[in-house]
């Protein structure tokens, strides 16, 4: 029996292949004015 | 680009000015603007909300929670509480833009730590897309928040979490802007390991056109990096900026959540330790019980 199960896979890898843009919004543009939040973001290359 | 404030509907012109402008150098220069505005709502009316409808990616509402701890900070200027205005204007707003693109926003400061009841208020008026977040304000400011005030914070997260969960089973579905965590492909690893942008990526200016790294550093002469008409960005701060990231801040180091976070707000830290590279610990705390808790809720979602 299996006793982890992998909801997502890691793609930290392919982003320094092609990351590093610059081109998506900022925090501030969503809903973030007091707290630096990154991890909800997409990426506009998308 | 985004028009916050003061208050950008004190000025509805220049926005649609720039907004053309823009509109002509994206072509110009094959970029893609993307334009937002945060506004505390009384200006609104139907002309200015279609104009916003047809121009605006995303608009931010301007809204605290709950009647009574709105009222307490968003005051007119002959003292009383605007709530009973906004509200109306920004149900109607979100309707128009189908509960979608759009936030209804909060701070939440040391005077209502039970900020939980805020947000679920938000949601029982209506409200699909909200975010309230941690005020940034000086030390013993007042309005601060301490590290005594953890415990309560994360049970309040905590609460929320439970919520969501539960109200999402039941349809009632709201978005929690901070619950949102995007784990299959969200920011690269580059975005990651920087954080916000604030001072290289992204910049504030003011109405007079003076340049700082980000809102929050708006009046700091120090940090001052040029203004508009003189066409000379001071280039040493904005290397200090873009050399800031998780791998320069030690407490980062040992930390599960910093790619993430990304080494948490730059201004918090500054507020704090006069040192954009020495994280706000309670900013840290909670940015971790945030993450935990999307994580609890993405698990719950399987």
């Amino acid at each position: 029996m299996k006793h982890i199960k992998v909801l997502n896979g890691s793609t930290l890898k392919d982003g320094l292949k092609k990351g590093g843009c610059g081109e998506c919004q900022t925090s501030c543009q969503s809903a973030c004015k007091t707290s630096c939040t990154v991890a909800n973001q997409s990426c506009e290359k998308k | 680009m985004d028009f916050f404030g003061g208050e950008p509907m004190m000025n509805f012109e220049t926005v649609k000015e720039i907004i053309e402008y823009a509109r002509q150098k994206e072509k110009e220069h094959n970029k893609n603007f993307r334009f937002t505005l945060t506004t505390n709502g009384l200006l609104l009316n139907d002309d200015n909300i279609k104009y916003i409808n047809e121009n605006m990616h995303n608009i931010v509402l301007s809204i605290d929670g709950r009647k009574e701890v709105n009222d307490r900070m968003r005051k007119r200027v002959d003292g009383t509480g605007c709530y009973e205005d906004i509200l109306p204007k920004f149900k109607y707003v979100a309707e128009s833009r189908n509960q979608d693109n759009y936030y209804v926003r909060g701070t939440f400061t040391r005077e209502n730590l039970d900020f939980s009841k805020d947000v679920t208020h938000l949601a029982d008026e209506g409200f699909r897309q909200i975010s309230v977040e941690p005020v940034v304000a000086a030390k013993d400011s007042g309005y601060d928040l301490r590290e005594e005030d953890l415990p309560k914070l994360f049970e309040e997260y905590e609460k929320l979490a439970y919520e969501y969960v539960k109200r999402s089973k039941e349809g009632k579905w709201f978005n929690f802007f901070h619950f949102m965590i995007d784990l299959s492909q969200g920011p690269c690893i580059v975005k990651r390991l920087t954080g916000c942008g604030s001072g290289h990526e992204y910049l504030a200016i003011t109405p007079e056109g003076d340049i700082y790294p980000c809102h929050q550093f708006v009046g700091n002469e120090k940090f001052k990096m040029g203004n508009v008409k003189e066409g000379v960005l001071d280039r040493d701060i904005q290397s200090y900026f873009k050399n800031s990231n998780v791998y320069t801040k030690k407490e980062c180091d040992s930390c599960w959540a910093k790619f993430y976070c990304s080494g948490g707000c730059a201004a918090n830290s500054y507020n704090f330790h006069s040192d954009i590279n020495v994280p706000y610990k309670v900013g840290c705390e909670l940015e971790k019980k945030r993450v935990e808790c999307a994580l609890w809720i993405k698990a719950q979602e399987m």
